[in-house]
């Protein structure tokens, strides 16, 4: 039965992920368990599961053939006080906007990092000789979802 | 998932998730299937938990595919994470939504 009390030093989660669309979702059940078994509310749990599989298909969407074969890495660290997870890429990297803005309704691609911002506190995006890393900041026991909502 | 035709609207039914996975497939297996005399897709989402960015960009496609032949995309009892994603993405004021 997993420990379902907040850790009080924060408690870390490694991955893995192939470059394919197919593993995103089960690595996204892996965080999600992880989460959850650290005493997450469902809520932000949620928030996390789509902010990460949004980050994750950019990752592979947007990684050059020579990159392919190269893994995806995942961590989730978990704390009393918020989550944060990190995706480190091999694509050639992007500028973060500060504020994404909604696509024209027809279109059918670029709601990705508005959503990552919708259902994240913060979010930072550092390029780097190895790969670029992708942080996802969410405090606990707030749901965005719920407050644009409301 | 499964496509029944009743009169003029095609019915797709079945949908667990719409992700980057699989939302390509299925917005061509539904173009595929429409036939003339089709105008409006009406997408189940009743057993839908999931649907990310991907799903939408599919589903905004057959909203297209609708609107070219003066019809709708009616999406019918989005679970509740699926109708928060349609309102956060304001998508809830394009598609027709039909709430349990």
């Amino acid at each position: 039965m997993p420990d379902s009390s907040p850790p009080t030093q924060g408690a870390a989660l490694r991955l893995a992920l192939a470059c394919d669309f197919e593993e995103v979702r089960r690595t996204a059940d892996t965080v999600r368990t992880f989460l959850t078994g650290q005493g997450c509310s469902s809520a932000d749990v949620m928030d996390c599961d789509l902010a990460l599989v949004e980050a994750c298909n950019n990752a592979i969407e947007y990684a050059p053939a020579a990159a392919r074969k190269q893994a995806i890495l995942l961590e989730a660290v978990c704390r009393p006080e918020e989550i944060e997870l990190r995706i480190t890429d091999h694509t050639a990297g992007f500028d973060l906007p500060r504020s994404p803005a909604l696509p024209n309704p027809d279109c059918e691609t670029g709601r990705g990092l508005f959503l990552i911002q919708k259902l994240m506190h913060q979010v930072d995006y550092v390029r780097g000789h190895e790969g670029n890393t992708l942080t996802l900041r969410k405090r606990r026991a707030q749901s965005l979802r719920g407050k644009v909502l409301a | 998932m499964k496509i029944d035709v009743e009169g003029d609207t095609l019915r797709i039914s079945g949908i667990k998730e719409l992700s980057a996975a699989n939302s390509g497939a299925f917005r061509d297996w539904v173009r595929g299937n429409i036939q003339d005399g089709q105008k409006n897709i009406e997408v189940d989402l009743s057993q839908a938990g999931f649907i990310d960015s991907s799903g939408l960009g599919a589903l905004v496609s057959l909203h297209r595919v609708a609107c070219g032949r003066k019809g709708i995309l009616r999406l019918v009892k989005p679970l509740p994470p699926v109708q928060q994603i349609l309102e956060l993405t304001r998508m809830h004021s394009i598609f027709e939504i039909i709430k349990a």
